[in-house]
């Protein structure tokens, strides 16, 4: 019978770099159990593991009549300001362009099962969340994921988020060619960069392999890449249009050309010089304008590319820059399974959708894509290991999350749908119309996320069922998107919808009523081309009513091949808003008591269950993530003296006392780089010993750190090394002591 | 007759379901159950078993897991499938020491499953008789699916189950693959004749404890 933990049953299946910082991460929690790190340095922590907050996580719920405590165990503990220790939390999972194996599904699988409740939700950013996960749990279930090379690290906070792509490169018939190698070498590089670690707010990336579809939604990223070739001679040369400074959430912002070609081999560092544009001019007080677009929208573009320019100058040679340029052709997916020669027949009008809908002809010969429509973006483990075992078997065991909430298959044999189709719809997987308007996305909203004003889920809920007659009928209406957000940080990515809500709520004869605000005509095609208009905020329980009339109306007056969007535009702003008027007057007129409740929810409707979002994490500064760096090692070297390493627990003390003084280092001169220990020592001597203002503290780093590493310096005797821990002790509270004078200052 | 083994090596992640009598109605309404359970909140209706937080529904997702109700330490499950509730009691931890997660989820389970029998918000109220109980291993490092498991757990959750239905022996088999979670299913005999009501297995549960 196995016993033991999780690590020791993994061992060397978690690569060393990946299982250290889980190791930390744990002794973080240990830490903060204990008192030992500030909660909202904690709570930054987690954040780049992944570990976010969950709504009811400040231990207060409205239950429809009145705001009650929830006493959860832990007291008074928290895992950051407001955030109850014991309060179930999100695990967001970063899958690298969508794209996962068959393997990593299992685990996904498994740890849903274990550690939430059987629910792998699909994000609109090709991450897997899971919902109702406890703090202490997530160590080992970060364990069980980089066992099979999946990591968390900076899923949230001030960090570069998931890099996206089109879930069909590869296969795709109109991409310049494959970006995922770009976007797997990018997503690595940044990974931990030092030049990524100290962010005013997040930061995201994507990849399209062409103009014109939305796949990757480069129009909303801070840098959006869209693959190009260009002739040089005789050979083709393979770039990227790169644009900046896109983004959503209540200032939407439309990315700006950057580039329109950056060479292959000119993209890591370009990434990296953006990046360091952002660290040294993004907003760090005012947390509402710390994205990228703000400094765009602050310095302009042409200032903007001066800073990168200089930067990029400055870099220093890295081989990663290039090195993957070498395997770019290597072992690239291919089908598992001979071409086949044609599409199936359908055996009835709903299989007839599915083929029309959710297949797509590879530009491979005899290959297609099959798109797993999945509603609201879930699936259960069960469905999970199904499809792990359906790709293993089809489709070379690969599968790749979508924008849209969805999953897919790529490399199908023609030959094998037939039955594919049979084998999903016996476990309800095959429901068609993926990519119509009946495949409403939508953020968590009021159901998980602190920051929910209505429930994005339950309306898009709603209309999936209120649209499904339409998406199979065939006529422009099928074609439309909509999408849901629940408040206006826009995770549903409403702005870039025909038709798109954003939760609002409006307070009705003293009582709060939920609404969503309807936004028309945003571009999903063209990489999320344009943002739509507001039209006019609608009570919750009528948006579905409000669809129907403007989808009535499109599919009555339009135009030939006119679109919604032009559509829209023709009929103008104020001639919509007359279509609803009463809609939107109907929460304030006599309104009828169910509109008092939001969909999926009985209780009466509060916003008092809304909390302080984590979507950006808290600004830590660097100097703060080092000097709880340092307090950990301080913690392991008690730890080490404890059990007798002596020797151990020196090197502890040291590197504590290093990890300050580097923290130090970067906080009191940021351009100054330091290589080694050696450096770190020299630079501290002169940009912190000798600075005047921090003279009142000199005495207290004159300690151990200027003392050689030798023999002489060691401290063997276990007095002796008690002592040195106090010194690196009296060193830290130094270090936080400036830390102090600068947030005073 | 070999002792019941202790059954605390199962640990703190497991759960158990129950099958309610066919429903009259042809087409029962899972998201009933969403107001079913925020009651439960409201009231505080479930005892001893900790902190109840949210719901949450998945009512959308075929053959999912349905309405659950998100507490500290158990979560509760309804979905319904081929005409019958299927309620599901899941335990996950114990900070209080209770000792037992096995016999305590069994507890909470039975409990639940007679609060919804009273359900008068319910269009149909469904019917339990604990005539067979699924249970599921949601530890794979304590409980990992293999035979050798398997039989352990047969044992234990078996000799359990037989105290609290009053019978000699159960009807069991693992029905889940080695890639699976750990699952048995453990039915009462055909042949002893009806099943009792919930009342009679929870007074033979009590005293167990």
């Amino acid at each position: 019978m196995p016993n033991g933990s999780w690590k020791e049953l993994l061992g060397s299946k978690v690569q060393a770099g990946w299982a250290a910082e889980i190791d930390d991460f744990e002794l973080q929690i240990r830490l903060r159990k204990a008192g030992k790190v500030d909660e909202k340095v904690f709570a930054e922590t987690r954040l780049r593991r992944g570990a976010y907050g969950q709504r009811y996580d400040n231990g207060q719920r409205h239950d429809g009549e009145e705001s009650r405590a929830l006493r959860y165990p832990c007291g008074d503990l928290t895992k950051g300001p407001n955030t109850l220790w014991d309060a179930p939390g999100m695990q967001r999972i970063k899958i690298p362009y969508g794209k996962m194996s068959a393997d990593q599904l299992d685990v996904l699988c498994e740890v849903a099962e274990e550690y939430s409740d059987d629910i792998l939700h699909i994000t609109t950013r090709q991450d897997i969340q899971l919902h109702f996960v406890h703090i202490d749990d997530t160590p080992d279930l970060m364990r069980r994921l980089a066992a099979v090379g999946i990591t968390t690290r900076e899923a949230c906070g001030n960090t570069v988020r998931n890099v996206t792509a089109c879930p069909i490169a590869g296969v795709c018939r109109d991409e310049a060619f494959d970006v995922v190698p770009y976007a797997h070498a990018t997503t690595f590089f940044l990974l931990g960069h030092p030049d990524t670690q100290d962010f005013g707010r997040k930061f995201k990336v994507a990849f399209s392999g062409c103009a014109g579809h939305a796949c990757g939604i480069t129009g909303i990223h801070d840098i959006g890449c869209i693959a190009r070739t260009r002739a040089v001679g005789d050979k083709v040369e393979r770039g990227f249009e790169v644009y900046v400074g896109g983004g959503l959430g209540p200032v939407p912002q439309q990315a700006q050309l950057f580039s329109e070609f950056v060479p292959e081999a000119e993209l890591l560092p370009l990434c990296q010089a953006i990046s360091r544009v952002f660290a040294a001019h993004g907003e760090r007080a005012n947390r509402a304008r710390a994205r990228l677009k703000f400094v765009l929208k602050r310095a302009g573009l042409a200032q903007f590319k001066a800073w990168v320019e200089e930067e990029r100058a400055a870099l220093t040679p890295d081989p990663r820059w290039t090195a993957f340029l070498d395997e770019l052709h290597a072992d690239r997916p291919s089908g598992l399974r001979p071409p086949g020669k044609a599409l199936p027949g359908a055996r009835d009008d709903v299989m007839a959708q599915w083929l029309k809908r959710n297949v797509y002809l590879q530009r491979q010969p005899g290959y297609a894509v099959v798109t797993i429509r999945l509603p609201l973006g879930d699936l259960t483990s069960a469905q999970g290991r199904f499809l792990a075992d359906v790709a293993r078997e089809l489709s070379g065991g690969q599968l790749v999350t979508t924008v849209e909430q969805n999953l897919v298959l790529q490399w199908v044999s023609l030959d094998d749908i037939a039955a594919l189709y049979e084998r999903l719809a016996a476990e309800h997987l095959a429901m068609p119309g993926a990519g119509t308007i009946a495949d409403v996305t939508s953020c968590p909203g009021t159901d998980t996320c602190k920051l929910g004003i209505s429930s994005s889920r339950g309306l898009a809920a709603q209309l999936q069922s209120a649209l499904a007659g339409a998406a199979a009928s065939g006529d422009a209406v099928s074609d439309l998107h909509v999408k849901c957000s629940g408040c206006s940080n826009s995770c549903g990515q409403h702005h870039i919808a025909d038709i798109g809500f954003l939760g609002v709520s409006r307070s009705v004869k003293g009582n709060r009523m939920p609404h969503f605000q309807l936004v028309v005509g945003g571009q999903w095609e063209n990489n999320g081309g344009s943002f739509g208009l507001a039209i006019g905020a609608i009570p919750s329980k009528l948006a579905p009513t409000a669809v129907k009339r403007l989808t009535d109306g499109f599919r009555a007056e339009r135009q030939p091949d006119e679109s919604f969007q032009v559509w829209s535009q023709r009929i103008g702003k104020a001639a919509l808003r007359d279509r609803v008027k009463d809609l939107i007057d109907a929460g304030t007129n006599n309104p009828e008591p169910s509109l008092f409740q939001d969909w999926g929810d009985p209780r009466t409707y509060s916003i008092q269950d809304m909390g302080v979002g984590e979507c950006a994490g808290e600004v830590i500064s660097p100097l703060e993530f080092g000097l709880a760096a340092s307090e950990q090692k301080i913690f392991e070297a008690q730890l080490a003296l404890e059990a007798e390493r002596m020797d151990d627990a020196n090197a502890k003390v040291r590197a504590a006392m290093i990890e300050a003084a580097r923290a130090m280092v970067r906080h009191t001169a940021p351009l100054v780089r330091v290589a080694d220990d050696a450096a770190v020592v020299a630079a501290f001597r002169k940009h912190v010993q000798e600075d005047e203002r921090f003279a009142g503290l000199s005495n207290r780093f004159a300690f151990q750190l200027l003392r050689p590493t030798d023999a002489e310096g060691t401290a063997s005797d276990r007095h002796a090394v008690h002592q040195r821990i106090g010194e690196a002790q009296a060193f830290l509270e130094a270090a936080y002591e400036i830390h102090a004078q600068g947030a005073a200052s | 007759m070999t002792a019941i083994p202790e059954s605390t090596w199962l640990g703190e992640r497991l759960q158990l379901s129950l099958h309610s009598e066919p429903l009259k109605k042809r087409r029962a309404d899972i998201e009933e159950y969403v107001a079913v359970f925020h009651d439960w909140i409201r009231r505080s209706a479930v005892e001893d078993g900790g902190l109840l937080i949210d719901v949450a529904s998945y009512a959308h997702v075929p053959n999912g897991p349905g309405v659950l109700l998100i507490g500290h330490e158990l979560d509760y499950g309804v979905r319904i499938a081929s005409g019958r509730v299927e309620l599901t009691c899941r335990h996950k931890r114990d900070p209080q020491g209770h000792g037992n997660a096995l016999q305590r989820c069994l507890r909470q389970l039975l409990q639940a499953a007679q609060r919804l029998e009273s359900a008068t918000t319910l269009s149909e109220a469904p019917s339990f008789r604990a005539s067979e109980l699924v249970f599921r291993s949601n530890d794979r490092l304590r409980c990992p699916n293999n035979a050798e498991v398997s039989s352990r757990a047969t044992r234990t959750v078996g000799a359990l189950f037989c105290k609290v239905l009053g019978v000699q022996e159960l009807v069991s088999a693992s029905i889940a693959p080695e890639r699976e979670a750990l699952t048995l299913v453990l039915k009462r005999p055909v042949g002893l004749g009806e099943p009792e009501e919930l009342a009679n297995s929870m007074r033979r549960l009590a005293s167990c404890s």
